[in-house]
């Protein structure tokens, strides 16, 4: 059993969560599917004075993929089961649940959420590079009901850290529809075996004319750094270009020089991460490319 | 508050407890419960031993606290099958598994059986590669998973050819 | 005191805790319930038993331990780091005439757990299942601040094994020959069984050159080579790896419990039913079930009237569980000496019952009849209860009950020294001839296994199914030390491996399928010539595979001298060949 005693709080409302954050101060931890907080503690490393539940709240009011007519909004407390099988998500962001079918396993994929996920904001998370990649927004509310929108690359700060404040609540990631053609996107990753963490993810975000000029490319990587790395170089170039197997070669080299410092553990040393950015960038980007490329398919 | 009341429906009946806040749900199930064909391997979400369906979701019951499991409707190993009623009785994964030596020691089991319950019920007709993936949560040491797979494969058949899912729903 | 622990020795524990209590034996019990999966590692006595036994008695309250995974991973015992440094003398056809070899073992931590002596195991079956006139074996173990070795599946022979095989492909490039043609060259020969190595060791039956050309056949050996071309011309990194493995069994190590022998009771009641009370336990490999069948099978009775009962030191007779083959060596040959014992008693009253010489009767499907003559016959109920019930009439040749206890002890082992000082301390040993097809990706240095297949001699087959269940798990196992297991400590001493999420095992993911066969040829000496299997994968497929990743790096020119092979090591592996190759 785990060694530091907590107390357990079941809201029943978003509000009454919120209430709860704010009464409770640092000490208190939201839970949601518990994925990864449950093994923290198992193991003593995370050891919250109080616990917050959010699963017996009215499942519709975070769990849930809506669309409008600007974008797709999936509730925080979205399973990753979830978000592999929404047939909306599949149509209007399929690299979203092309990453949930990545991670770790068909039990964690039913219990683990999106917006767990993304707070506990691990660097080797699966979600980080793709909703940057997408440009998706977080909404977050706190105990005065204000709801502030932070974009996704403002929200991962650093290792386990998000831009979110204590009283405050994710409810909602709202990705950008794009247009169903010439878009195509990819999501590949690196792991030691099934259900490894990524040592290196790569989120590749491809646009193109229908000449098969780039209107649009973007990568960004997770894993690698203490935060997602967003290569922006490569969004710069290739604007404009065509995008053939040279200028993959060349988006690899603008991958290895943005990659600074990039960390280091028992699995993969920093030049091996390093060149593993390199290389599932490449990959990610050449898939991307050839779904653009499929007429009438509906990638994003 | 850092004990709490909590009731489920285990196999069918509902059960309560007063535990400590700590509680896992796989600690409800095997401590309060006696329910202990639901094992525990590794506490990390890992090894899958501990698997158990949880209102119709296959989930690790070491990563869930038995709080959050309040209210929730929970099937473990010893649901699949009427208590003492002989192999005969055993449910259509269960014989395949010993029909095919799906096991040597059988600490993994009874997760495996679950992960294989979760898939067919969901997809009564797999291929190897979602066999495959449907396990890849649930480790063993023994088999080289060359035989559980062989079982599932064949309890789909055989449920296929029976009822379908009536006769893998518990 | 009863203790229940998860342990592969039940009465050896008892023997201990006796002592280190200061108890008499005779007023403790040591139950193993079902333990899981043991692979060795629950052979020796641990000092948690100990403390917690101390702590029952002391407080005369029943006291539980739950080892977490973590504490397993940090001090439950660790094993096989080693480094060999050898040099090999050979022929011009391929023929090995000399081996020097030193090796060092980073053993940890001294502590009660068995693993130092894997260093000493792998020694002895060093060169293995060939023939070499100089061998010049120097064997160190190192104490470390790390964890202590613990017995694991393979147990040294696994290293020992590694090393012949590299040698045999490092002579195969040398030479440019086939490493298949230099295997078969050096074999031991199917007629010098049996064969005493020159490190005193006597190997008991094989026939290694059919063992590996059956593997070759059913592998299609010939076809992969041209997919191997195929594929490469594609730009592809393959390789074929090919390996043989010997697994010797049936420990028998000087005045120790770790010995050569094993004791089965055949108790049968009046009504029929068989209760089979033996000494071998079972690691969870379902040994039970192979012991049930030999006593139905020897008394012609169903299996389903047959019940086995171990891991229970008030119950079983004194028996030393389970380590290196033992359930099929000792085990299965001490329940079939019980059960002949029976099964003469019960022909003997038949006899005088169906006024028939015992040696006219057949006993099958429980019933005891006449040869020739099958309206002729007894139930087995029938006689079972004559013998309880009738000891003045029919019954009264026999000594009265229906119950025996049989010892059986591998007549192969000698622990008195030969003229050169040496000994043979393993009766029985199982080959296995492993085949692997990999690709690699240079890219990024992973290994995918394409293909798996083998061909083992674990001598008579008591039950397909459950060696063929040992050879998947087995060479699994070999698949995971070979490529992902890895116990990582920093420099300061720390150990950063102690999840499943850092210590990763093979998950479905990641096998491939494998393809097993056997191939018989029986033990002279164990009754049914069976020869053992549980050690049986682990041993070769770290050899097998670093060949096929070899081969397939071969064009790099890529020399692998190190295990695991991790997508990380490999991928510098093949920077730095690629940088030697650029490099005039």
């Amino acid at each position: 059993m785990m060694n530091k005693p907590f107390d357990y709080f079941a809201p029943k409302s978003i509000s009454e969560a919120v209430s709860l954050l704010k009464k409770h101060g640092s000490g208190a931890k939201l839970i949601a599917g518990g994925q990864s907080l449950v093994p923290l503690m198992n193991l003593g490393l995370a050891a919250p004075r109080q616990i917050i539940d959010l699963t017996h709240i009215k499942k519709d009011s975070l769990s849930y993929v809506k669309l409008d007519k600007d974008s797709l909004m999936i509730g925080s407390m979205t399973t990753h089961s979830a978000v592999e099988n929404s047939p909306q998500i599949r149509r209007h962001c399929r690299i979203l649940s092309e990453t949930a079918m990545t991670i770790a396993d068909v039990q964690v994929r039913n219990r683990g959420t999106i917006g767990g996920s993304v707070c506990h904001a691990d660097p080797a998370g699966d979600y980080l590079a793709p909703l940057v990649a997408v440009d998706a927004e977080f909404r977050a509310i706190n105990p005065k009901r204000k709801v502030r929108t932070i974009s996704a690359d403002k929200f991962f700060v650093d290792i386990f850290t998000t831009a979110l404040k204590r009283d405050e609540l994710l409810t909602e990631i709202r990705v950008p529809k794009r247009p169903s053609t010439r878009n195509g996107s990819a999501y590949v990753k690196h792991k030691y075996v099934e259900g490894g963490f990524a040592i290196v993810g790569a989120a590749a975000v491809v646009s193109v004319n229908k000449d098969g000029i780039c209107d649009r490319a973007k990568v960004v990587l997770s894993g690698v750094s203490t935060r997602p790395v967003r290569v922006d170089m490569i969004e710069k170039e290739f604007r404009g270009e065509n995008l053939d197997e040279r200028a993959i070669e060349e988006a690899g080299r603008i991958v290895r020089e943005a990659v600074h410092d990039p960390l280091s553990d028992i699995h993969a040393s920093a030049d091996y991460r390093r060149e593993m950015a390199v290389v599932f960038a490449k990959r990610a980007l050449r898939l991307a490319l050839a779904r653009s490329r499929k007429t009438g398919a509906q990638h994003n | 508050m850092s004990r709490v009341m909590v009731r489920v429906r285990v196999n069918g009946a509902w059960k309560e407890a007063e535990v400590d806040t700590r509680t896992l749900l796989v600690d409800l199930l095997r401590e309060e419960f006696m329910l202990t064909g639901t094992h525990i391997g590794c506490l990390t979400g890992n090894c899958g031993a501990c698997t158990v369906m949880m209102d119709d979701l296959s989930v690790k019951s070491c990563t869930v606290l038995a709080a959050q499991a309040n209210g929730a409707d929970v099937l473990t190993i010893e649901g699949l099958a009427p208590k003492d009623s002989g192999t005969s009785n055993l449910h259509p994964i269960q014989q395949a598994f010993i029909q095919h030596h799906g096991l040597q020691c059988g600490f993994c089991t009874p997760g495996m059986i679950l992960s294989a319950y979760q898939l067919l019920m969901r997809n009564p007709k797999p291929t190897e590669e979602e066999i495959r993936v449907s396990i890849a949560g649930n480790l063993c040491r023994c088999t080289g998973y060359q035989n559980i797979l062989k079982a599932i494969s064949a309890a789909s058949e055989r449920t296929l050819q029976q009822s379908g899912k009536r006769a893998l729903r518990r | 005191m009863t203790l229940y622990a998860t342990t592969q020795q039940p009465h050896p524990l008892r023997t201990t805790l006796a002592a280190a209590l200061s108890m008499p034996e005779n007023s403790i019990r040591v139950i193993q319930p079902d333990v899981g999966g043991a692979f060795g590692v629950k052979t020796p006595p641990f000092q948690e038993e100990i403390l917690l036994a101390l702590l029952s008695v002391v407080t005369k309250r029943p006291v539980k331990w739950v080892e977490e995974r973590r504490e397993n991973f940090l001090a439950g015992g660790h094993a096989r780091e080693m480094v060999h440094h050898f040099e090999v003398a050979f022929k011009k056809d391929g023929r090995v005439i000399g081996l020097k070899e030193k090796m060092i073992a980073d053993t940890g931590a001294p502590s009660p757990l068995i693993g130092w002596g894997m260093a000493f195991v792998g020694a002895l079956h060093i060169p293995g299942v060939y023939k070499i006139e100089s061998v010049d074996v120097e064997s160190s173990m190192v104490v470390t601040n790390k964890a202590p070795w613990n017995a694991y599946r393979g147990y040294g022979k696994e290293n020992s094994n590694l090393l012949m095989e590299r040698c045999m492909d490092m002579v195969a490039r040398k030479l440019g020959m086939s490493p298949i043609d230099v295997r078969l060259k050096n074999f031991v020969q199917p007629h010098e069984f049996p064969f005493k190595q020159i490190s005193g060791q006597v190997l008991d039956s094989g026939d290694y050159p059919t063992v590996l050309n059956r593997l070759l056949q059913m592998s299609q050996y010939d076809k992969l080579r041209e997919e191997r071309a195929r594929l490469r011309k594609q730009g592809k990194y393959v390789g074929i790896g090919v390996a043989f493995e010997v697994a010797p069994g049936g420990a028998c190590l000087p005045d120790s419990y770790i010995t050569g022998y094993d004791g089965t009771t055949v108790r049968v009641a009046p009504t029929r039913q068989v209760t089979v009370l033996t000494g071998i336990t079972s690691p969870g490999t379902g040994n039970e079930t192979m012991i049930a069948q030999v006593v139905a099978d020897e008394l012609g009775i169903e299996i389903g009237d047959v019940s086995v009962v171990q891991g229970d030191t008030d119950k079983c007779p004194y028996g030393l569980g389970n380590f290196s083959d033992r359930s099929t060596i000792v085990g299965a040959s001490s329940a079939m000496l019980a059960a002949r014992d029976i099964r003469e008693k019960v022909l003997k009253v038949a006899g005088s019952m169906l006024e028939a010489s015992p040696d006219d009767l057949d006993v099958e499907e429980s019933k005891i009849s006449v040869k020739g003559v099958p309206s002729k016959f007894l139930k087995f109920s029938d006689v079972a209860q004559a013998i309880y019930r009738r000891p003045y009439d029919c019954a009264i040749d026999i000594e009265p009950g229906l119950e025996a206890t049989r010892y059986f002890r591998t007549p192969n082992a000698t622990h008195i020294p030969d003229e050169q000082g040496r000994i043979s301390t393993y009766p029985s040993y199982p080959n296995m001839a492993h085949l692997a097809f990999v690709e690699v990706d240079i890219e990024t240095g992973e290994v995918k296994i394409l293909k798996y297949a083998a061909v083992h001699d674990c001598g008579y087959i008591m039950n397909p199914m459950m060696v063929e269940g040992q050879l998947h798990g087995g060479i699994v196992q070999g698949i995971g030390g070979a490529l992902y297991e890895h116990l990582v400590y920093d420099d300061a001493g720390q150990l950063l491996t102690t999840t499943f999420m850092d210590y990763p095992i093979p998950t479905s993911m990641e096998v491939p399928k494998i393809e097993a066969a056997n191939h018989e040829t029986r033990s002279p000496f164990t009754p049914y010539g069976t020869k053992g299997v549980g050690e049986s994968g682990p041993v070769g497929a770290p050899a097998v595979l670093i060949s096929a990743v070899e081969d397939a790096l071969s064009t790099l020119g890529v020399k692998i001298t190190e295990l695991p092979l991790k997508p990380n090591r490999v991928w510098e592996l093949i920077k730095e060949a690629k940088k030697v190759k650029v490099s005039p």
